[in-house]
């Protein structure tokens, strides 16, 4: 019974102040840059990256833009036409839509733990930038990563050891225990980025093309912020 | 809405979790949002992570799982893949999420309009995308039921195809 009226209280204390608010396309006088809906023309790799940096500045400032949720689902019904795809990590405090206040329909997103490329990554970015002409690729590492932390602790568990095991070749030499898993993560950043040009002939292509960018970004769970290896 | 924590990520039961998720997307489908400090809440989380659901949707930019479900910061793990397939990195990544982090509930999310489900049911072949269209075939052939226009251009079909691969994505 304890157990019980514990767990009704902790519920309600995580659906506490959960008052709702409604999105519309009319600037509310509370909150005007959050409601307005953003349209932006990107034409290229370069105006892809700016879109996301000036994003994810928004995002720190706390005023998102791209928050119309339901006229970005009118808008993109029938077609998608996003200018990035980001390659990131499936940690519960990184959503890229939301980082970059892209919203709906603006970024193609793969995730999975550790942001690792597969072979079924390089299909889904294959998808994203020959078939849909997504201009930029970011592959975005993350600080306090779980993954990069059981590459350098030697996990093992069902399937999760094959996969940490992809990241061990970043692992850092430094001898500075502090240093050592920021710079394993970085460097899994920079090792995905090789392993796609080397693995995928048709992104390799798009960028000797010059149609596609591919670039590596770092992610600061404390603070929000997104750093780009540009 | 409060940022998760293990005490109230352990008593989350895995009804409670399906219960939460679909709350919130009847909150999307309305243009409504819960209320969230998201700065606020990255801080809060910056020590750990106690997320109550695992979501394997795919790539496409309109399935963000955290804008569909209305979810904040630390609230779900997201698996992102076309067509939301499985392969090794992907079980890894659900085990992470579960065993590791302590989600509740792993939800397989499927949608309408896939752009890699239509391929399969195309027989599309492109470079890496081909392996990862044979992923989704084996939903192409156990739909039965459509006799005619065995292609994208038959919405009907599309979905049918959709639905299965979903299914599908349990036993494997």
């Amino acid at each position: 019974m304890t157990k019980l009226i514990t767990a009704t209280f902790c519920i309600s204390l995580f659906m506490a102040s959960c008052e709702q608010k409604k999105t519309t396309t009319e600037a509310t006088p509370s909150e005007p840059a959050q409601t307005t809906h953003k349209q932006v023309t990107i034409t290229n790799s370069d105006e892809a990256l700016a879109e996301l940096k000036t994003g994810n500045q928004r995002f720190l400032d706390g005023k998102l833009v791209n928050t119309n949720y339901k006229e970005q689902i009118e808008h993109t019904k029938s077609d998608q036409h996003p200018h990035s795809l980001i390659l990131s990590c499936l940690d519960s405090r990184i959503p890229p839509e939301i980082l970059f206040d892209q919203g709906i329909g603006n970024i193609f997103v793969a995730r999975n733990a550790g942001n690792i490329e597969d072979l079924n990554v390089l299909g889904s970015m294959e998808f994203a930038t020959k078939v849909k002409g997504t201009k930029l690729i970011v592959v975005m590492g993350h600080n306090h990563c779980g993954a990069v932390k059981g590459a350098i602790d030697d996990a093992e568990l069902g399937n999760l050891t094959q996969l940490v095991e992809q990241i061990k070749p970043a692992i850092s030499k430094n001898e500075n225990k502090e240093l050592i898993h920021d710079e394993t993560a970085k460097n899994s950043v920079n090792m995905t980025m090789a392993h796609i040009l080397e693995r995928s002939p048709v992104i390799s292509e798009l960028v000797k093309e010059n149609k596609l960018k591919i670039v590596g970004a770092y992610y600061d769970l404390t603070t929000g912020k997104v750093a780009f290896i540009d | 809405m409060r940022t998760l924590t293990k005490e109230i990520q352990a008593v989350i039961s895995p009804v409670v979790a399906l219960g939460l998720l679909k709350e919130g997307n009847k909150r999307y489908i309305n243009n409504l949002k819960v209320n969230r400090n998201l700065l606020q809440q990255a801080n809060e989380t910056s020590d750990g992570q106690h997320p109550f659901a695992v979501i394997l949707s795919c790539i496409d930019s309109r399935t963000s799982a955290e804008l569909i479900f209305d979810q904040g910061l630390g609230d779900i793990f997201s698996v992102r893949i076309a067509g939301n397939i499985i392969n090794e990195d992907i079980l890894g990544s659900m085990e992470c999420g579960c065993n590791v982090a302590g989600a509740k509930i792993i939800v397989v999310l499927g949608h309408t309009k896939c752009g890699a489900v239509k391929g399969a049911c195309d027989y599309v072949e492109m470079g890496n995308l081909t392996a990862l269209l044979s992923k989704i075939r084996p939903a192409v052939d156990d739909e039965t039921t459509v006799i005619e226009n065995r292609n994208s251009t038959n919405t009907e079909f599309v979905e049918k195809v959709s639905a299965i691969n979903v299914k599908e994505r349990f036993r494997l």
